[in-house]
């Protein structure tokens, strides 16, 4: 499995704290919550396109989380079934808005992802402009096609884990993500020639 | 030499036709058709790096197609399939001489490179503390009061409510009052008629068939006893006991079993008669524009 660079970060570090969580450790509780709040509330945002929207599900997703704690998986499986839950409950939640009148997203200069600890200042500028055109040409890609690279190359799930969420079999995964990725390239390219997010170098 | 063995060395050689050996130059001074044939494919080997690109694009246009979506397909499925070296390496040759997938290669790798960084988003300050909050509160027992209004809460949130209650009306309506278009009388009436005409025959089927099994299992659970009582010297005793007694248990709740049924299909075959003899006569035929005007 190709893990990212914040999956591997996130699984290390969250592992201490899931047996202590089962045990309704409130200390435990809350560095988990700090330490996953930016993963949650980034599916959630994927799916959602709104801020606010995704907040309010992040925060549900945690409490249902928080009820559930005694039945927590074990270490290995516990990241992918995060992903899981808060997959499903962001899809709950698109469902049931449907309904009602899709409040308005911000723009992209209201984003702050979590800065890179690795990167120095002049880095992390780069960074952010190369995060933006990224983020903005995931935007623009489709519903089927955002949702695997969000999975497989942003969340770092394996191509069995990612088979398993969205109950298609790994062909499907591969060549979907395949896909998603040529489609990202030439949002990119479409973005960057037309200067308006930022260049790719 | 003859012609053949003379064009077979220069493109054997694949080399300009000055750089054959002495016998073929020989062959050449006093060949004029293959002097020619030389000359042609002197020409031919002097094309130029454009005019080459442009014999390669018009035979794979006018053979394969383009290599770009094949290309592209391979770089974008690395993660998940890494290629073999001689995929990588034909994919290295397209891209030596392919501007846009050499673009969309470096575009690929810069995607990479960057998704993984998209993973965590800050959601901003006090969101944290929001969520401890409200689930430290939950951690009390909630009363009666605050569940109630939870689920209603829940109830009015959901976003068919009013389709499902319409449906529930719309049912209640057509239970308590009937249809209120004359036409879609008739038709619940006709509807009745022929229910009242054939289910309970069905239902009285359903009965005979019960009763046949009830016959059959009985039967069986006799040869059974009977067998165990042929064979009652020849196993010990304790066995023979034990079958007899299973075979008793089987006959008791099989009864039982037979019994709730048979009175369940009795019951509804009443219920079903007492219900449908309170109705109309049977109508042939739908209303006339008459009888359906009021008087």
């Amino acid at each position: 499995m190709r893990s990212s660079y914040w999956a591997r970060v996130d699984r290390d570090s969250l592992t201490p704290l899931i047996g202590r969580c089962r045990a309704g450790d409130e200390l435990a509780w809350e560095a988990f919550v700090r330490q996953a709040q930016g993963r949650i509330f980034a599916l959630a945002y994927s799916y959602l396109n709104d801020r606010e929207e995704a907040r309010d599900l992040a925060q549900e997703i945690f409490i249902r989380l928080f009820e559930t704690r005694d039945r927590w998986p074990d270490d290995a499986e516990f990241v992918p079934w995060l992903i899981h839950v808060a997959r499903n409950r962001s899809v709950d939640y698109l469902r049931r808005r449907k309904a009602r009148v899709l409040s308005s997203a911000l723009p992209e200069e209201h984003f702050a992802s979590v800065p890179d600890p690795s990167a120095g200042p002049e880095r992390e500028a780069v960074f952010a402009s190369q995060r933006k055109l990224l983020r903005t040409a995931l935007r623009r890609l489709s519903a089927i096609s955002r949702e695997v690279l969000m999975l497989r190359d942003i969340q770092g799930l394996s191509v069995e884990e990612v088979s398993d969420l969205l109950g298609v079999p790994e062909g499907t995964v591969k060549s979907r993500a395949s896909r998603a990725r040529i489609e990202l390239s030439e949002r990119v390219l479409a973005l960057s020639r037309r200067g308006g997010a930022g260049g790719t170098s | 030499m003859t012609c053949e063995k003379c064009r077979a060395a220069i493109v054997g050689l694949w080399a300009p036709a000055a750089l054959v050996p002495a016998e073929a130059r020989w062959h050449l001074e006093t060949c004029g058709d293959c002097r020619a044939w030389a000359s042609a494919f002197d020409e031919g080997m002097a094309l130029s790096g454009a005019q080459h690109e442009g014999l390669t694009a018009g035979v794979l246009g006018r053979t394969s197609g383009g290599a770009c979506r094949r290309a592209r397909e391979l770089m974008a499925g690395r993660p998940e399939t890494p290629l073999p070296d001689l995929d990588e390496a034909l994919v290295a040759g397209h891209l030596a001489h392919c501007a846009a997938c050499a673009e969309m290669s470096s575009v690929l790798e810069f995607a990479r490179a960057g998704l993984p960084h998209l993973a965590v988003l800050d959601p901003g300050p006090g969101f944290a503390e929001g969520v401890i909050a409200r689930t430290s509160r939950r951690s009390r027992r909630t009363t009666l009061a605050e569940r109630w209004h939870r689920i209603q809460r829940r109830l009015v949130k959901r976003p068919r409510l009013a389709w499902e209650v319409a449906y529930v009306a719309t049912i209640c309506w057509l239970v308590f009052f009937g249809p209120p278009v004359a036409a879609l009388e008739w038709t619940s009436t006709t509807v009745a008629a022929v229910a009242r005409e054939h289910v309970p025959s069905t239902l009285d089927a359903v009965g005979q068939t019960i009763g046949e099994w009830r016959t059959a299992v009985g039967s069986e659970l006799g040869t059974a006893s009977a067998v165990v009582e042929r064979h009652r010297g020849s196993w010990s005793e304790s066995v023979a006991i034990a079958l007899q007694a299973g075979i008793e248990w089987a006959r008791k709740t099989a009864a039982a079993v037979f019994d709730g049924l048979e009175s369940a299909v009795q019951a509804t075959v009443t219920r079903f008669r007492g219900f449908f003899g309170r109705q109309a006569a049977l109508p042939t035929e739908p209303p006339t524009r008459e009888a359906r005007s009021p008087e």
